[in-house]
């Protein structure tokens, strides 16, 4: 019971993790802003799980802009793909 | 012959007035819109064409980076812009064609992992790209399991993507991830793809987004962290 209460208070961490994610994309609501706070403020797994969520996303960024410079490029297949769509009706 | 029909029936006066303006608004929209007509009216072959010279190298160098496949990836770009010349009409002609472009295309990489899968070892698909549930990750009360609650990441900076070997744990790590999460996480974090378009090709709900983002995020942390940070403890 005192768990479900404090859960209810303070999210529990499968909540607030997910939150971390949500909040990554668009701002929460007040309640849970707060909720999100406070819950932060009192748990260290949490905490971490932000900080590496944040990082991954950057990685996750970065490794695209590193892959788009290191384009392989493939000439026949593009003259492949023309002249299909050059032939379909 | 001709005669205006308004003429034959007795419409109040500002009913006319309603008609009139309503035909210089007509007048003005088809003015302002002819000049982008033009720019639309190549055929569906020129633009498709255009489309091939300007992204097709994009497209080829994702599907490469997850299919590990030079012949996997040709097909799978071929079909892609098999596919968005079949459903041209369906493209919103106010959208970027690259953002429409990567959707098909992570479509068509989902398809491949499925036949890829079946094909495979039943062991490979129960096994490595089980779908992880929450209750792997937290306890009944939603708190972490003693084995999965973040541990510190020691020098997990941006300057570790220098790291080669640390780019292959991460690729490994994403590819890993069942293939539906697989394109969620690359569409969502890689390609900035809005919500709506990630939902309509991966056939997932608006509410069940947040649900598979946020458990392949947690799985994709989990296996970075064992196979680079923590590799002693499993």
């Amino acid at each position: 019971m005192k768990k479900h209460l404090t859960h209810f208070v303070l999210l529990s961490c499968s909540r607030a993790s997910l939150l971390i994610e949500k909040k990554s994309a668009s701002p929460l609501g007040v309640v849970e802003r707060v909720q999100l706070k406070w819950h932060l403020a009192i748990c260290d797994g949490c905490k971490k799980y932000e900080e590496q969520s944040i990082q991954i996303n950057s990685w996750l960024k970065s490794l695209n802009e590193r892959t788009t410079i290191n384009v392989h490029s493939n000439v026949e297949l593009k003259d492949r793909l023309i002249s299909t769509i050059k032939n379909k009706n | 012959m001709f005669f205006n029909w308004t003429d034959r029936i007795v419409f109040p006066d500002n009913i006319k007035i309603i008609f009139l303006f309503s035909h210089s608004v007509y007048l003005q929209v088809t003015l302002i819109c002819s000049p982008l007509d033009n720019q639309l009216n190549k055929s569906k072959q020129e633009v498709i064409s255009e489309w091939v010279m300007s992204f097709s190298d994009r497209l080829y160098s994702r599907a490469l980076f997850q299919t590990k496949s030079v012949v996997a990836a040709e097909d799978i770009v071929q079909d892609t812009f098999l596919a968005a010349f079949q459903g041209f009409e369906k493209f919103d002609k106010r959208s970027k064609p690259d953002t429409w472009l990567f959707a098909i295309l992570n479509n068509k990489i989902i398809d491949h992992h499925r036949k890829m899968s079946k094909s495979a070892s039943i062991d490979s698909v129960s096994g490595l790209k089980a779908e992880r549930t929450e209750s792997d990750f937290f306890n009944e009360h939603g708190e972490w399991r003693k084995e999965t609650v973040p541990l510190e990441w020691h020098d997990s900076d941006e300057q570790v993507l220098d790291n080669p070997e640390f780019v292959e744990v991460l690729t490994n790590c994403l590819g890993k991830l069942p293939a539906t999460w697989h394109s969620a996480v690359l569409m969502k974090y890689m390609d900035g793809t809005n919500p709506e378009i990630i939902c309509q090709e991966l056939e997932i709900t608006s509410s069940n987004y947040w649900q598979v983002l946020h458990r392949a995020k947690l799985q994709l942390r989990k296996c970075i962290e064992v196979n680079w940070f923590n590799s002693d403890r499993i």
